[in-house]
């Protein structure tokens, strides 16, 4: 593997790690009744709907 | 450069890790493990702290790994150098394998799991705002701490955080003071 796709795949690790724990703690916001703050997590986060289904999706 | 520390077996290390709760040598502590972790093997009883040691130096790379983590984080490696000779051939190896290209790029991309979770929950943190009893419950069930927050976050991120979530609570303030004015 060349020092570029080192690279690639640790950036590409880092942002699906990250967005996985996004989508759990949008989920736990739902979960307790509180999905204006989800949808304020994902607004700030950048994560839009079919992204986050997509994620959890992936995350069960 | 010589420290002047007197070198320890693994097992006289881990009876003074254990009863005083913290490294031989708290002056150089630093960390390496989460602070739940820290904090359960400081309950477990001395025979089964050492067996889980053993358990995991004798197993696969990954738990290698981790017990290495673990003896790194009470500080054993640094206080005690040279014995790490003691260790078997398949602990050396591991500990060898440390020096390995592959191990290197292994490394970083745990690195890379364990900041972008810590990352992700800090940013929902502060996406909460001012909410800080969700901004708590977030950080309890995604189990990110404060140290965990520091060592792993992004600086901005984290100083947001400082200003918000962790920010010294007012009412404590007023509370000190007005029990100095009684």
């Amino acid at each position: 593997m060349s020092e570029q796709e080192e690279k690639t795949q640790i950036k590409e690790t880092f942002l699906k790690s990250r967005n996985g724990a996004i989508v759990r703690c949008a989920s736990i916001m739902v979960d307790s009744g509180r999905k204006d703050l989800a949808k304020q997590i994902l607004t700030t986060t950048q994560i839009d709907r079919s992204r986050f289904e997509e994620i959890k999706a992936q995350n069960t | 450069m010589e420290t002047g520390r007197q070198e320890m077996t693994l097992d006289e290390y881990i009876d003074a890790f254990k009863s005083m709760g913290k490294s031989a040598n708290p002056n150089s502590y630093k960390p390496e493990i989460t602070s739940d972790e820290y904090k359960n093997f400081k309950k477990m009883p001395d025979s089964e702290f050492r067996e889980f040691i053993n358990k995991l130096a004798s197993g696969s790379t990954q738990d290698d790994k981790k017990a290495k983590d673990i003896l790194s984080g009470i500080g054993f490696y640094e206080a005690n150098p040279r014995k790490v000779e003691r260790f078997s051939p398949k602990q050396m190896d591991s500990i060898l394998k440390s020096d390995h290209p592959n191990h290197d790029f292994n490394r970083q991309i745990e690195t890379a799991i364990k900041t972008g979770y810590v990352q992700g929950v800090c940013e929902c943190v502060v996406a909460v705002g001012d909410d800080h009893a969700l901004g708590k419950k977030l950080l309890s069930e995604m189990q990110v701490d404060k140290y965990m927050a520091k060592k792993f976050a992004n600086p901005i991120t984290f100083k947001a955080m400082e200003q918000s979530i962790f920010a010294p609570q007012q009412e404590q303030k007023l509370e000190q003071t007005h029990s100095i004015k009684r």
